[in-house]
């Protein structure tokens, strides 16, 4: 299909009124779309940064090393 | 994962007060990904170790080292996704290595945070999530960081007509969750989009943006023909004449993906 691109600027800002319900419409709608806190427990664990950082602390603090491999970039949810 | 076991509170608990928790992407410890060699050589001993030792092993597992890096325990992600299953496999390792509790030794931390910009950059975050239930991996938005340069945030708010490529830089990412998150293979087949100046008084000035656009981004990362359809609606703040954009927020009022519905928000972030 082909790109069509149409761009318009205005340039008399003084005759074109600002709609502030639109705009807080907006500002709503972006907050209310933001993660919650469920959605982020993932965040609650102390991940190490990577396999030679955890097996140093390992061997640092005497813990066990959970390792977890996986396809795709789960901390952003895109996987 | 991680909507799973990771978010379970017993889960949680353990690994932050017996374990030293970690997680690796595939993509990064292959051949060509970008993790140090000696990265991929630690992930390719701990394979080495479970096919030795009969365990388990794969692309997509957990698996447990006790605090010499030695492979004691694996499993599939199809049983660990099971937080029943793979809170017992955790206490299993507490009760044979006779851990005691303790603080997390990695810092608690965001896990999306925002890459590192030059000064004068723009930071934008934005969160995709599914407004209908419908469509793959509902329970958590995806998210993703986009810069927009000093030059970046002139030629979106230029005098002349504005860069597409500015705005699509932002509008590639707009798609809900899908198998396939390389937006290089993204294909724009439309595009229309204004940008109005709204307000401009002692030296501040706001633009409103706002347009529609169709994408192909296929689901998995094969061509399916499918594609995002969607408008886009947002105010950005900036000084007239410098173009530097203070702050942008950005979201669809209907957006639509493969039968489904999804929504989009994006807003700038003080670095």
């Amino acid at each position: 299909m082909k790109l069509a691109v149409l761009f318009v600027l205005g340039l008399l800002p003084s005759l074109l009124a600002s709609d502030p319900s639109e705009f807080d419409w907006v500002r709503q709608r972006v907050e209310e779309l933001q993660p919650t806190g469920k959605e982020k427990r993932f965040d609650e664990i102390g991940w190490a940064g990577d396999i030679r950082d955890a097996t140093r602390l390992a061997k640092e603090h005497r813990r066990p090393v959970f390792l977890f491999t996986h396809d795709g970039r789960m901390n952003i949810g895109r996987c | 994962m991680r909507a799973g076991p990771l978010s379970n509170t017993n889960i949680i608990g353990l690994l932050n007060q017996y374990f030293v928790p970690v997680y690796v992407v595939n993509e990064d410890y292959a051949r060509k990904g970008p993790a140090p060699a000696e990265e991929k050589a630690e992930l390719q001993r701990i394979f080495k170790e479970g096919h030795t030792a009969k365990k388990s092993v794969g692309s997509v597992h957990v698996y447990v080292l006790n605090p010499e890096g030695k492979l004691i325990d694996s499993m599939h992600v199809a049983e660990a996704a099971k937080p029943k299953v793979l809170a017992a496999m955790l206490q299993k390792t507490v009760d044979e290595l006779k851990l005691r509790p303790n603080a997390p030794v990695a810092k608690v931390r965001p896990q999306s945070a925002p890459p590192a910009c030059d000064e004068g950059s723009l930071m934008l975050h934005l969160v995709s999530r599914s407004v209908d239930g419908r469509g793959a991996w509902t329970e958590f938005p995806g998210e993703n960081w986009i810069v927009l340069t000093a030059d970046d945030q002139k030629a979106l708010l230029s005098a002349d007509e504005p860069d597409p490529a500015v705005l699509k830089k932002i509008l590639t990412h707009f798609y809900p969750a899908t198998e396939n998150n390389d937006v290089n293979k993204n294909r724009f087949e439309q595009l229309t989009a204004a940008t109005k100046v709204v307000e401009s008084k002692n030296g501040k000035a706001r633009a409103r943006l706002s347009g529609t656009f169709k994408m192909a981004h296929s689901f998995y990362h094969k061509d399916d023909g499918k594609a995002v359809e969607s408008d886009f609606i947002g105010f950005a703040d900036y000084d007239p004449a410098t173009r530097k954009i203070s702050a942008l927020q950005l979201t669809t009022r209907d957006a639509r993906y493969n039968g489904g519905k999804f929504a989009v928000a994006v807003r700038s972030i003080e670095p």
